[in-house]
């Protein structure tokens, strides 16, 4: 109680006036809180809301059903609707289809159900009393019938009765509305732009005659669902999945670890930024008021009472920014969302944007975090102003103080067994279950390495200031020499800002070494995999298994056209491997002839030919994250029933995170009965005109369809510019990181002033005018911000090697070329010393600018 | 020859027994005091004089133990420093031992008032209790009307006399002054130097004043002078009050 009640007397005193004193500074060590938690929160809630949207968009379109089967984007055969229907247990089986028209106002997701039969299932996902369909005879009997949300019709200017146009896989369909949608149920998805027609329409609109992608399945109110389970399972056998609709949102949202693991390492790094600069700003407050606190020692306050009245400070600090923080991450999260579920639509697969997703239990973990950084990241300087010698602190005539050690072994070596103990752990081959783990120890290696790269900041910026020294004394003016010695005199003085600039300019180059070695990898193996001459697709959307398709007997009209030599039809779709999915990929035995795929294991000399008869590839990713060998057996859930099919090799494929198998086109033709392409690749024969070539495609293509036709070049670039918006946020979240920085460094120059008042007083009264302390202060920023950009390098380096080379893998199985950008790390010492002068210069110019008598005034 | 001193004499305030001082300086070692052995009775006031770099604010800043010595023992009201632990030496400045800076070391953001009140409430003291406390030292001290100025409102006179009563509020039985009168005109000086001794004689308070000033030194029962750390001259101003166990010096 007595502590408490000091540790009050000295936030009176000696906080509150110090940060009335110094409302810059509170509000920056504020400001650096706001933004470190917004971040955490801001992209929490965006991974959270995307996975939401998943499991919303799967559950609003099952309805009320018990179970589903479906079997990746192959679907289920449609008579197994009547053999579902008739399990004891099964109340009621519906199909449902699903695909996608393009129309001149935008997509429209139209879902293809059996209308006219069993209505159980039905009138949990489509009422009758939000369908219109005023004569359900002629809707039935008109092949080209279609009801649509009226919200779409609204905004297309349409109206019952009215035909428009629109692309389908099978080319240009004309369709009528014949009835409306109220925005309710499925039919409120995807922004209301949804369509409702009958099964046989949707199967011949989107070629999946014989097919449904998923049946939904009631079961009557007395049934146990896991003994129908073990019914149905035989039944489904081979064919496809049995599971509760909430699994199948699951599984979908499984491919999305590789966007939620580039999300929560950015994130987390920023968090590591906010936490150095909130140790940073705690610590330069503390440092600033250490004559006060050194003060309250020295007439009788215990450690005790100076460390409660620090950690209570924290607490107000982390609790005030923290929630600021939420705040503004939920607006962050609100404005970003959009735009993040509509690329991951375009990448992985199409899901409702079902708004962002607020839990209590969000923003008390938010809260809980940012205050447990807060008082964490202040327990460093709390206790070392706890533990202060306070001669050093006081004003005293003549008293000695020892000068500071930098590189004694009792320094050192925390330093270096912590940077050893992260390598050792980042380079250790250790595989933990679940994703949650592995992020842990790939976070936590790094945290680790920041932290002792931090320790030994005072010897790094003793070895590296030392010569600049030298020969500031040698060759420079006395500002470049008062700037250097300054900073020489006591190193470990600036370890804070120079481990906040350090982890700041750090992740940029790590970020960036990470998308220079994707972008590389990629590229190269699209060079060397996918270098056809011409690409042909729907869209000019990369063929991923959720783009628009073509028909197959496109392929004939292509292969007629004088000049193509070859061609590769490529189909993707999303196959189902035990709880997760992963890509299954077409490639002709002429096409993949004609190309080189990178194997990484496997017998080169026969693969061909063992492909050409029907055996698989897998990818890198693939055989990492499913144990498969070259040479291994893997079996298939296929339309015909459950297939197994012979590894011929392991090649280096970059299609997916979630892995990929790659199979001969006919071979899959034959067991899944899908004639639908993706896009055609296209060689040209020697001395074949591309330009004549590419429009004989186009004509050949009309009247049914329209596709895009790109040159290699043009693709190449297509999926470099899709790389870099995928990328897009990482570029936002590493000008949070340089904006924290540019805090910690305004933060440092404020505080260091204001400690070197009268030294700057003294300065100026015997030798130097305003304008040359300004020089000093400019160049001693500078300095710190060069020594700040050298020591990102020196940590970014090998975490970004171990990164790239060693957690890549471990999380999404691929192995990528490393490649590390040595021109923009040049470019970063530069940008560190500008951006370290740039937030100096206020603080600074305040300084140069105040009259000598105020600056040596004592008290 | 000197005297070892192996137990605490308990009627002396401070006692010094070989006691040396050394700094780490640039890689080399700055020795600051070297084998000073003093004993200082209660009642006493003790004037420390000599140069600068002489050892004066180290032999200081050991009595009040803001530092530790390198070898030899430093008692203070007959205990060992060395053997006490950070939160007793910080009670002993709580309770006994009143320090006053020749740089004032007033807080600069809050009254005099709060400034004289702080050690009180470092004890956890109530409001109104720790301001009485602090109205009737700063009253001893003169300043009852400028209780709720601030410290740039008060003169380098005024400012030291916060200070004092700031070190006479815990009624110490001991005052270490480093250089109070060090930044202050002759006349603001005498004041300081009067007050001081007014405490020394009127409550008996021990006290130990660290001075260029010969003129200021002269207010001492004995003075003694540092040079090169050690004790180098000892005159003994007021035959008239000796000191009970004054020892010699070497």
């Amino acid at each position: 109680m007595k502590t408490v009640r000091a540790a009050l007397w000295l936030i009176r005193e000696v906080t509150i006036p110090s940060l009335r004193a110094y409302r810059l500074r509170a509000i920056l060590t504020l400001v650096g809180v706001v933004i470190g938690t917004q971040v955490v929160v801001a992209v929490g809630l965006i991974n959270r809301s995307v996975l939401a949207s998943f499991d919303h968009t799967v559950e609003t379109i099952a309805g009320r059903a018990d179970l589903q089967v479906s079997n990746g984007s192959a679907g289920v055969p449609e008579e197994l609707v009547a053999t579902l229907a008739a399990v004891p247990g099964v109340a009621s089986a519906a199909g449902l289809l699903q695909g996608t028209l393009t129309t001149d106002w935008g997509d429209l997701t139209v879902f293809g159900v059996d209308l006219f039969e069993d209505q159980t299932v039905r009138e949990t996902q489509f009422p009758r009393k939000h369908v219109h369909i005023p004569d359900g005879l002629v809707f039935a009997n008109s092949p080209d019938s279609i009801a649509v949300s009226s919200p779409f019709l609204t905004r297309a200017g349409l109206g019952p009765g009215r035909e428009f146009k629109a692309n389908s896989p099978t080319g240009q369909v004309s369709v009528t509305v014949r009835g409306t949608l109220d925005p309710a149920g499925p039919a409120a998805l995807f922004g209301g732009a949804v369509g409702l027609v009958d099964f046989p329409t949707a199967q011949r609109l989107f070629a999946r005659l014989g097919r449904f992608d998923q049946i939904d399945l009631i079961l009557r109110s007395d049934a146990n669902i896991a003994e129908v389970s073990r019914v149905l399972a035989p039944l489904v056998a081979g064919v496809g999945t049995l599971e509760a609709p909430q699994n199948r949102g699951a599984a979908l949202g499984s491919m999305l670890a590789a966007v939620q693991t580039v999300l929560t390492l950015v994130s987390l790094n920023a968090v590591v930024v906010g936490v150095f600069i909130i140790y940073h700003t705690m610590h330069t407050a503390i440092a600033t008021r250490r004559r006060e606190l050194a003060l309250a020692r020295a007439v009788g306050y215990r450690q005790r009472a100076l460390s409660t009245a620090l950690v209570l400070e924290a607490l107000v600090f982390g609790t005030l920014g923290s929630a600021f923080g939420i705040l503004l991450g939920i607006g962050a999260a609100r404005l970003s969302l959009g735009m993040v579920t509509a690329g991951i639509g375009a990448i992985w697969a199409h899901v409702d944007y079902a708004g962002l997703v607020v839990s209590a239990r969000d923003i008390l973990g938010a809260l809980a975090l940012g205050v447990a950084s807060t008082v964490a990241a202040a327990a460093a300087p709390t206790v070392a102003a706890a533990r202060m010698r306070v001669l050093d602190h006081l004003r005293s005539s003549d008293a000695l103080v020892d000068a500071p050690h930098v590189a004694s072994v009792r320094t050192l070596a925390p330093g270096i067994l912590l940077t050893l103990v992260a390598f050792a752990l980042l380079y250790s081959g250790l595989r933990p279950e679940g994703f949650s783990a592995k992020i842990a120890l790939i976070m936590g290696s790094v945290v680790l390495a920041a932290l002792g790269y931090t320790m030994l900041i005072p010897l790094i910026t003793a070895l590296l200031i030392e010569p600049v020294a030298a020969l500031g004394r040698r060759f420079a003016g006395p500002t470049t020499v008062l700037a250097t010695e300054n900073i020489a005199r006591d190193p470990t003085r600036m370890r804070g800002t120079i481990a906040a600039l350090m982890v700041a300019f750090a992740m940029v180059l790590i970020v960036s070494a990470f998308i220079h070695s994707m972008r590389t990898s990629i590229l190269s193996w699209v060079d060397q995999t996918l270098a056809a001459d011409l690409q042909v697709s729907p869209t000019a959307q990369l063929p991923l298994p959720s783009s628009p398709t073509l028909s197959g007997a496109l392929e004939a009209r292509l292969r007629a056209i004088p000049g193509v030599a070859e061609i590769s039809p490529s189909r993707m779709i999303n196959a189902r491997i035990g709880d997760t999915l992963a890509v299954l990929r077409t490639e002709s035995a002429g096409g993949f002839a004609r190309q080189h795929y990178p194997l990484v294991a496997g017998d080169a000399a026969t693969l061909q030919q063992r492909f050409a008869q029907g055996d698989v590839l897998v990818s890198d990713n693939f055989a990492y994250r499913h144990g498969v060998r070259a040479g291994d057996s893997l079996t298939l859930d296929t339309p015909s029933g459950e297939a197994t099919f012979s590894v011929a090799a392991v090649v280096l494929d970059y299609t997916l995170d979630i892995g990929t198998i790659i199979i001969e086109r006919e071979t899959y033709r034959r067991f899944w009965h899908d004639d639908l392409v993706n896009s055609f690749r296209l060689w040209l024969a020697p001395g074949a005109d591309v330009t004549r070539v590419r429009q004989a495609i186009s004509d050949a293509a009309r009247p049914e369809f329209s596709p895009v036709v790109l040159t290699a070049a043009e693709y190449k670039q297509n999926i470099a510019g899709a790389l870099d918006d995928a990328l897009l946020m990482t570029y936002a979240i590493q000008l949070v990181a340089i904006a924290i920085a540019v805090i910690g460094v305004v933060n440092f120059f404020l505080a260091e002033i204001v400690d070197r008042r009268r030294e700057i007083g003294l300065l100026r009264s015997v030798a130097l005018k305003p304008r040359q302390v300004l020089r000093m202060l400019a160049t001693e920023a500078g300095v710190i911000g060069a020594i700040g950009g050298i020591v990102a390098i020196l940590y970014a380096w090998p975490i970004a090697h171990a990164l790239i080379t060693r957690s890549t893998r471990l999380v999404s199985g691929w192995g990528l070329t490393f490649v590390f950008p040595y021109g923009l790390a040049l470019v970063t010492i530069a940008v560190a010393a500008a951006t370290s002068i740039l937030a100096a210069l206020y603080p600074a110019r305040t300084t140069a600018a105040t009259r000598v008598a105020d600056l040596v005034m004592v008290e | 020859m000197r005297m070892p001193v192996t137990m605490p004499d308990l009627t002396l305030s401070i006692e010094l027994a070989d006691v040396s001082k050394a700094y780490q300086r640039g890689g080399s070692e700055v020795v600051a005091l070297r084998d000073v052995s003093l004993a200082v009775p209660r009642g006493e006031f003790l004037s420390v004089m000599g140069p600068s770099g002489s050892g004066k604010s180290t032999f200081l800043n050991l009595v009040a133990g803001l530092d530790i010595a390198t070898s030899g023992e430093v008692y203070v009201a007959g205990r060992a420093l060395r053997e006490m632990s950070d939160d007793a030496l910080t009670d002993l400045r709580q309770t006994q031992v009143g320090v006053i800076f020749q740089f004032f070391n007033l807080l600069p953001n809050i009254t005099a008032l709060d400034n004289v009140a702080l050690p009180l409430r470092a004890l956890g003291g109530a409001r109104r209790t720790t301001e009485e406390k602090a109205l009737e030292a700063l009253a001893r001290v003169g300043l009852n009307g400028r209780a709720h100025h601030r410290p740039i409102q008060l003169s380098g006179g005024e400012m030291q006399r916060v200070a004092i009563a700031r070190a006479l509020v815990i009624d110490p039985s001991i005052i270490l002054a480093d250089e109070p009168t060090g930044n202050l005109d002759s006349l603001a000086g005498a004041e300081i130097l009067d007050l001081l001794r007014e405490h020394n004689r009127e409550r008996g308070v021990t006290v130990v004043l660290v001075t260029h000033s010969a003129i200021a030194a002269a207010y001492g029962d004995r003075v003694i002078t540092l040079r090169d750390g050690q004790i180098v001259d000892e005159v003994i101003t007021r035959p008239e009050k000796p000191a009970p166990h004054l020892r010699p010096v070497s």
